[in-house]
């Protein structure tokens, strides 16, 4: 029978080192995806998980159950990606092109009978990580959480640490601020 | 009318954030009011791309490489925790200030030459330190010092700060079968460093542990064959899984291994093992059915598609 979170942190505060690894597969395949989702670059998505689980590795012995691990997870991968931006470290965008995203693009975006609806789908995916990259790096992550995630407002406050207002205040900026650039186009 | 509060509101629809009394009130209000409606239209349109549009998903190689170099990056952190940190040395007490650079100087000079001396001596001095700041004392049997990272090398204002790796040997002896000898083991298939070393434990769990079926080692077996950076190292830890009983772990195990391992000979091994528990009446669930398909299209090595073809095949046969 599958251990329970709770018991699986204990296990590993008490030197059961296996017990970690069954937290990573529980939720790592989430983190991977917003850190893609995030830097849009395969190799940084992958730098981005390893930190956030080595941060997890290396604070999961003082782990005070004061919150959900989940959400002290996906905090710390809110932080790490943000970071991530501000540092510099960025590789190039996902090119749509390149080989190594062995994801297709006629995957990527929903597919269609009608080749006309795939081409203004994939011009706008295009004009949209454009507009993405024009936003502040809080603004992206937060519009990211929201739309591409489907968290609630309550949950991202939790996992920035900030008010729901202050969430709302930056989504709405982040949609104020898409549609202004998307608005010539498609609107 | 409050036209601020409804557009909103309006956000907040398409944001899925309104309660059903909110919506409705919402909806009242786009009755009566043209501007808001023309918002609203607006806005319908602009979520309605967004939501047609996907940004990528990680795939399952991706999601696999990130695994194995945090496999990695664990064993290294893991090592990384046996180190620890000097005391500040704080010369300030002994020094008048014009004289402290000079001496400063020299006290690293020093420290670097007790530090080469620790490092390269054969008969491996060891150094302990003292609780109290300003001392440290090198005892009979302590640590060897190894990997010495300077945080702060500058002795102007008379200190400094390094961290050091000290790893003490520890001789031990025991029966194979000890559970004790069993968790080392365990645990250095998963956290060595040197494959080598890796590969030695797994030998001895292989003629030692495997009669207990312990779960443990089951459980690193199938994270070692699943994830270890070396390929040596993988295809013994699968070796190994194939004595195991066929549980649903191990199915998992062998069906992620076949799905995502870069080298054929890995993902032979796992469709061999696949078909011999099918042969001996462990049919595929649909799960593993559909996975063999997909599989089977994306495949490029001939042998392995005819396996996954035989299999579905000796399946299909079996069920009859």
């Amino acid at each position: 029978m599958a251990l329970s979170e709770i018991e699986l942190i204990n296990n590993f505060k008490n030197g059961d080192e296996p017990a970690f690894n069954e937290l990573v597969l529980k939720y790592d395949k989430s983190v991977l995806s917003l850190a893609l989702k995030y830097v849009q670059n395969r190799d940084d998505a992958k730098d981005i998980y390893q930190e956030v689980f080595l941060r997890v590795y290396r604070g999961l012995k003082n782990f005070q159950f004061k919150s959900e691990f989940s959400t002290w997870l996906y905090r710390i991968t809110v932080n790490v990606c943000l970071t991530f931006l501000r540092s510099g470290k960025k590789k190039s965008m996902l090119s749509l092109d390149d080989e190594e995203n062995s994801e297709p693009l006629h995957n990527i975006t929903s597919g269609s009978d009608n080749p006309d609806d795939d081409f203004l789908r994939n011009e706008f995916k295009d004009n949209l990580n454009d507009a993405l990259e024009k936003l502040s790096p809080k603004q992206k992550m937060i519009f990211i959480l929201k739309h591409y995630e489907g968290y609630k407002i309550r949950e991202i406050s939790q996992m920035l640490n900030s008010s729901e207002g202050t969430i709302k205040k930056y989504l709405f900026e982040a949609n104020h601020k898409l549609r202004g650039y998307l608005n010539e186009l498609y609107v | 009318m409050n036209h601020k509060k409804y557009k909103e509101w309006i956000e907040l629809f398409f944001l899925d954030e309104l309660n059903e009394k909110e919506k409705s009130e919402l909806q009242n209000h786009l009755n009566d009011c043209n501007e808001c409606s023309a918002e609203f239209e607006k806005q319908k349109k602009f979520y309605s791309l967004i939501e047609k549009t996907q940004l990528p998903e990680p795939d399952e190689k991706l999601l696999s490489e990130a695994r194995r170099e945090l496999t990695a990056a664990l064993r290294v952190e893991k090592n990384k925790q046996q180190s620890f940190s000097f005391p500040r040395f704080n010369l300030n007490e002994f020094f008048f200030s014009p004289a402290r650079l000079a001496f400063g100087g020299i006290a690293v000079l020093a420290l670097g030459i007790l530090l080469g001396f620790l490092l390269f001596n054969k008969t491996e001095k060891v150094i302990a330190l003292n609780e109290d700041e300003n001392q440290y004392t090198f005892p009979e049997e302590a640590a060897r010092i190894t990997n010495v990272r300077f945080i702060d090398s500058d002795p102007s204002d008379g200190e400094i700060e390094f961290t050091v790796d000290a790893v003490k040997s520890l001789q031990i002896k025991g029966k194979v079968t000890d559970p004790e000898i069993q968790n080392i083991l365990t645990h250095s298939i998963l956290f060595e460093d040197n494959p080598g070393v890796r590969l030695n434990a797994l030998n001895l769990i292989n003629t030692n542990a495997l009669k207990n079926n312990d779960e443990e080692i089951k459980a690193a077996l199938i994270n070692v064959a699943k994830y270890d950076s070396n390929l040596g190292v993988r295809r013994e830890a699968l070796k190994l899984l194939r004595t195991f009983s066929f549980d649903s772990d191990v199915r998992e195990a062998l069906l992620y291994i076949l799905l995502n391992d870069d080298n054929s000979s890995m993902r032979i091994e796992a469709i061999s093992s696949l078909k011999e528990a099918g042969e001996r009446g462990n049919g595929f669930n649909q799960k593993e059915i559909s996975a063999f398909k997909e599989k089977y299209s994306k495949e490029e090595n001939d042998y392995i598609k005819y396996q996954i073809k035989t299999a579905l095949q000796e399946n299909i046969n079996n069920e009859k």
